[in-house]
């Protein structure tokens, strides 16, 4: 259905029900005077919020130059921005922000600084970089941006200031796992296929059915459109099935299943579960035939296709099936009725369909054993199996987020997106959807003829890096600076990013920041990182900047946002883009300057605005009705839902591959090399590999647990906008939200109480030790210690007085963990180590 | 003026407690602050103030891993038909409103909490720092000013919806009938019809299933704490007799009373 504005919004307000109706004014007769209530005549003003990475669309009131309310802009169909938003006044008025430039006195790590002007510290930044670059060294800048508040100018500054050191989060949360977990089923064009997090969602609106596994969308919430979506699948109906150690609030407290699955024992569960769905033929088989490689023939010694013809800019790939309506191996294209099942003797090779394979693969790891390596039960893995095809296809496995956990996690998000397609809810009404987003672009230069920088080095040349994203990559950092390959790192330049406290291995992270000549840092709140700085801008908070237009939404139908600027900054605080213009001042030459931001100089934000505006790229069903003056006005532009229709996609197939011939090529590619460790990681069947704790032991002690971390909706990453928040604490307080989490029986077993105080340490790096309270519950599995991200303060106690609010204690599994790297692609496996309890002295 | 009877529900299936109900009634609370009190907004955002949380949030968990069930209710007042925190208020500071609102009128309070000691639902929540009592307003003044109020318009997923009486009761049957069908057990609308002769209907109303209705604090009967609670007798004889005088002179008032009452109050200070 194509949808035009007009109707689009019929729609929403459709979907909005239980709102629209309410809004009547309860007046029976007199006319509505004004009162305090609304404030009068407010100031509105349209932005996006940055209390997480989210960008949900707001709006915000402001009085005499006061903010006084915040709201979600009502002009979405998802209309949502969550507590976390709503706490942004206490973000932007904390009186423990950093309100001026700052440089440091005491030694690395002290936490002791005295402030400065903004001349001073931006001429000591200034000097170091144009030292480095005189020097032939401005590759040895390390940039590490998040949160960022000059988005488009910051990387394009570096990247022409001579660095292409740009050391990114993603590698915790939707860089490789989550993207070649999904691409090596849906394929993504070249050689490395890479997915989204957005490229699919679940159509929770009209999903019977949602197995949420490695993701609770309330958890780690993405208020617009997501809370929305999944707010009003419940309320349609929706059923919920958590397969997680923790068992949360937000999945559904009643009429939802928890299936408490030991750490890392997902990938059990999903074999057994796909065993079941075979055992049963729970499964879609039109659409295996229809759409995916399920009639493969394969070779069953080498795990590649019998014969693959690869698809060119003429051509769609074809690859050969057994025909049973002639008895003989065909190509697909000339097969009349490819069989699914089967094993065949072409041409003296041992081949079976795809399918098969699966199947065979399944049968060879029974349900009991499934259902003790996953600490899930055969009858509640038979019930969802059975549950699943009574609802399919309005049904779906969620396929996770922060999707790096364990070593077998790619296989984990790999075997997640293949039942999925086995279930054939791809493009399913109540299945999962597509993305559909709009294109904006940059109006800055980039420049090719940087030094290679230490993430594409790696890549290319380091074993189990081959297959990293390099663009979402930072735990190589402190690789780098250890051995100084590929060159010496010098310094560091954190733009709102915390290293320390975001990436497992935290305390490697410090060490390396400490042997930089310079640590320059931009932020508006304290963190773990900052502690190691040398010089601290005050950045303005996203309340008191404005931003360029946003596109980058998890949405079903392309969204554009607007972002001014509510208040006037702060304190001393600054923009970010006045930040890296008053930098570029200082390290360009005014020929440099003025050729690369004179423009921008002059026309501020609004210059990359309208560049994104006469740049946009839009489908042609969205261009129809996109209306420049609408998105001013509305403060958000909303365009038209994906079409719902499976679609086949870029893979080497030319079908959505239940049989991931990506995975089969790099298996045997691995098993080449000799390295059969790595191979098991990227098997095309259905297997069980270990995570990298099982691997240190057998059997967890008494004492031992799996350092499990999952997002509270007070809570957001580790930046003190949310740690350090009252109005969040105050509601927190009440979920013991500080706390570490684990199992009643474990506990008592230890002696130990809730409210008692533990210290935590990994088995491999026992000398660096955390404390924390203890909760007991009912609610976690018993090899789990969970906390929730990005909550106290944990190892840092020096950030206790600068964050007061925040807890002094509580416990950030990144601050002790290991820098160790997910098999090949080489992201942060970010609870996969064990870790030993005792009572606190 | 005239206006017609409000009410407010929460359906605690569709509530992903993400808790932006909690905070959004929290910071309209700062926000009244600010415009009622000349509180400026720096300081009203960032001072603790947890009785300006008139959404609290009460988690209980039950049974034993793995069939364990983990709740986390919501507490607020309940605009009782007969309220019985206003019946016993020696200050008259409290009143049921055409909207059916309960409403404590700060000004008048004289911190006694008699109403606290009496509320079946346990709602209202005293201030050692202000001296005073506090409970939800159902958001009067948003409510006769035509907007919904700060619980209801913060929710992304519909969970809280407020409106005419009629209108969201019969939202709230709906959903209760959809649950009741599509999850094959009874869920009910608390408050929507008379709860008990103490209580009444209430106007702040809840969407649950009924075998959870313990865990959501919807009892099938509830009794005012008169009996119960702390001995009132003395504290509310003095109140009454000022009582009257409170709207004029409010504050006087308010520190003579917690003069008497001081010893009383005791066990509140660690709320
Ligand atoms: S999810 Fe919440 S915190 Fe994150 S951007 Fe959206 S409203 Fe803000
Ligand atoms: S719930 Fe308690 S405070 Fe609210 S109206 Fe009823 S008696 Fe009064
Ligand atoms: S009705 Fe208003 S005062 Fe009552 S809980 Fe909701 S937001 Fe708070
Ligand atoms: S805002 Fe809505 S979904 Fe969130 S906790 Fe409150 S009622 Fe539940």
């Amino acid at each position: 259905m194509k949808l035009t504005r007009r109707n689009f919004m019929k729609t929403s307000v459709a979907g909005l029900a239980g709102a629209a109706v309410f809004t009547g004014s309860p007046l029976k007769t007199e006319a509505r005077e004004i009162t305090s209530a609304d404030f009068g005549v407010e100031n509105k003003t349209y932005l996006t919020c940055r209390m997480c990475a989210q960008n949900c669309p707001m709006v915000a009131y402001t009085r005499d130059g006061r903010l006084v309310r915040l709201d979600a802009n009502p002009n979405t169909p998802y209309p949502s921005i969550c507590g976390r938003g709503r706490a942004a006044t206490a973000a932007l008025y904390d009186p423990q922000r950093i309100k001026t430039p700052l440089i440091r006195t005491g030694k690395r790590g002290s936490g002791e600084f005295r402030s400065a002007s903004w001349n001073e510290a931006l001429d000591l930044i200034g000097n170091k970089m144009l030292q480095l670059r005189e020097e032939g060294e401005p590759h040895s800048v390390a940039y590490f941006p998040r949160f960022n508040s000059a988005s488009l100018l910051d990387d394009t500054i570096f990247n022409l200031y001579g660095t292409d050191n740009l050391f990114s989060y993603g590698d915790t949360c939707f860089g490789s796992t989550n993207q070649l977990g999904l691409g090596s089923v849906f394929g993504g064009g070249g050689e490395e296929p890479r997915q989204g997090n957005s490229s699919v969602m679940g159509d929770y609106e009209n999903a019977k059915l949602a197995v949420l596994i490695g993701r609770n969308p309330v958890g780690g919430l993405v208020a617009f459109p997501w809370g929305g979506m999944f707010g009003r699948g419940r309320k349609n109906g929706m059923k919920t099935v958590l397969v997680d150690p923790k068992k949360s609030l937000g999945v559904g407290e009643t009429d939802t299943e928890w299936l408490p699955v030991i750490p890392g024992g997902d990938v059990a569960f999903l074999v057994g579960l796909a065993g079941e769905l075979f055992k049963n033929k729970y499964y879609d088989e039109e659409f295996l035939k229809e759409y995916t490689n399920a009639d493969m023939l394969i070779n069953a010694e080498t795990l590649q296709p019998v014969y693959l013809q690869e698809g060119d800019d003429e051509n769609d790939p074809d690859y050969q099936v057994y025909d049973t309506a002639t008895n003989s191996a065909v190509m697909k294209s000339e097969a009349e009725s490819p069989a699914l099942y089967g094993e065949y003797n072409v041409d003296g090779v041992k081949a079976k369909t795809a399918l098969q394979m699966l199947i065979d693969s399944c049968n060879a790891f029974p349900i009991e054993k499934a259902a003790e390596k996953s600490g899930i039960s055969v009858e509640q893995i038979q019930k969802l199996a059975k549950d699943l095809n009574d609802t399919r296809p309005a049904c779906f496995l969620e396929r996770g987020y922060r999707a790096t956990r364990y070593y077998n996690s790619l296989h984990e998000k790999q075997l997640i997106s293949v039942i999925n397609g086995l279930l054939g809810v791809y493009g399913r009404k109540g299945g999962l959807i597509y993305g559909r987003y709009a294109y904006l672009y940059s109006p800055f230069d980039y420049s090719d003829s940087n030094e290679i920088s230490v993430n594409m080095w790696y890549k290319e040349n380091v074993e189990g890096f081959e297959l990293c994203d390099p663009y979402n990559m930072r735990r190589t950092f402190p690789l780098a600076v250890e051995t100084e390959e590929p060159y010496k790192l010098r310094m560091a330049f954190l733009n709102g990013q915390n290293p320390v406290g975001g990436s497992v291995g935290g305390h490697k992270m410090a060490k390396a920041l400490e042997k930089m000549e310079m640590v320059a840092a931009i932020s508006p709140f304290w963190n773990e990182s900052l502690l190691y700085a040398d010089v601290i801008l005050p950045d303005t908070t996203f309340l008191e900047r404005s931003e360029p237009l946003f596109g980058q939404y998890k949405a079903t139908f392309p969204v554009i946002t607007v972002h001014d600027q509510v208040i006037d900054p702060m304190f001393e605080t600054r923009n970010g883009y006045w930040i890296m213009l008053a930098i570029a001042k200082r390290i360009f030459s005014d020929d440099e300057y003025y050729s690369y931001f004179g423009d921008f100089e002059a026309g501020g934000v609004k210059y990359i605005v309208d560049y994104q505006l006469e740049n946009l790229e839009l489908d042609e069903a969205d261009a129809a009705i996109f209306s420049r003056r609408k998105l001013i006005e509305d403060g958000v532009w909303c365009g038209v839902p994906a079409p719902v229709k499976p679609m086949n996609k870029p893979t080497p197939s030319g079908k959505l591959e239940v049989y991931s011939l990506f995975m089969a090529k790099w298996h045997e590619e691995l098993l080449n090399q000799g390295r059969e460790n790595d191979a098991k990681y990227f098997d095309p069947l259905f297997s069980c590999p270990p995570t990298y704790y099982q691997t240190l032991k057998e059997k967890l002690d008494n004492d031992e647990f799996v350092p499990i971390t999952g997002f509270s909706p007070l809570s957001s990453f580790t930046g003190a906008q949310t740690r350090n928040n009252i109005l969040l604490r105050n509601v927190g307080a009440k979920l013991n939200y500080s706390a570490v989490f684990i199992n009643t029986d474990r506990g008592n077993a230890l002696g130990l109480k809730s409210g008692d105080l533990i210290e935590i340490f990994n088995i491999e790096e026992p000398s660096l030790v955390v404390k924390a309270e203890v909760q007991l519950s009912e609610t976690v599995e018993p090899h789990t210690l969970f906390s929730f991200y990005g909550v106290g303060n944990g190892l840092y106690r020096k950030l206790a007085d600068k964050l007061s609010v925040a807890s002094p204690i509580g416990f950030n599994p990144n601050h002790i963990g290991n820098l160790n790297f997910m098999p090949v692609e080489a992201s942060a496996p970010s609870q996969d180590f064990i870790v030993k309890i005792r009572r606190a002295k | 003026m005239s206006y017609d009877k409000m009410a407010v529900c929460y359906d605690t299936q569709s509530c992903i407690k993400c808790f932006a109900c909690v905070i959004s009634c929290s910071t309209e609370n700062r926000m009244r602050l600010q415009r009622d009190y000349n509180y400026t907004v720096e300081k009203s955002m960032v001072e603790e103030q947890p009785h300006l949380n008139y959404l609290r949030v009460e988690v209980n968990e039950k049974g034993k891993f793995p069939n364990v069930s983990q709740i986390a209710a919501f507490k607020h007042c309940q605009h009782c038909d007969n309220p019985k925190c206003m019946e016993i208020c020696p200050a008259l500071a409290i009143s049921k409103k055409e909207t059916g609102a309960v409403v404590i009128n700060q000004e008048r309070c004289v911190g006694c909490q008699a109403c606290k000691d009496v509320c079946p639902y346990d709602v209202p929540v005293f201030s050692k720092d202000t001296g005073k009592t506090y409970k939800c307003t159902m958001c009067h003044d948003r409510l006769t000013a035509g907007m919904q109020t700060a619980c209801a318009v913060a929710c992304p997923s519909v969970a809280i919806f407020s409106g005419k009486q009629e209108e969201v009761i019969s939202e709230a049957r709906k959903r209760a009938e959809h649950y009741s069908k599509v999850f094959n057990k009874e869920y009910f609308v608390y408050g929507a019809d008379k709860v008990n002769d103490t209580v009444g209907t209430l106007s702040y109303m809840t969407i649950a299933p009924v075998e959870n209705r313990d865990d959501y604090l919807l009892p099938a009967d509830p009794s005012s704490g008169v009996a119960g609670g702390r001995e009132i007798t003395k504290v509310i004889g003095t109140a009454a007799i000022i009582g009257t005088a409170a709207a004029v002179a409010g504050h006087a008032v308010y520190s003579a009373v917690k003069l008497s009452g001081k010893d009383e109050h005791k066990e509140n200070e660690n709320e």
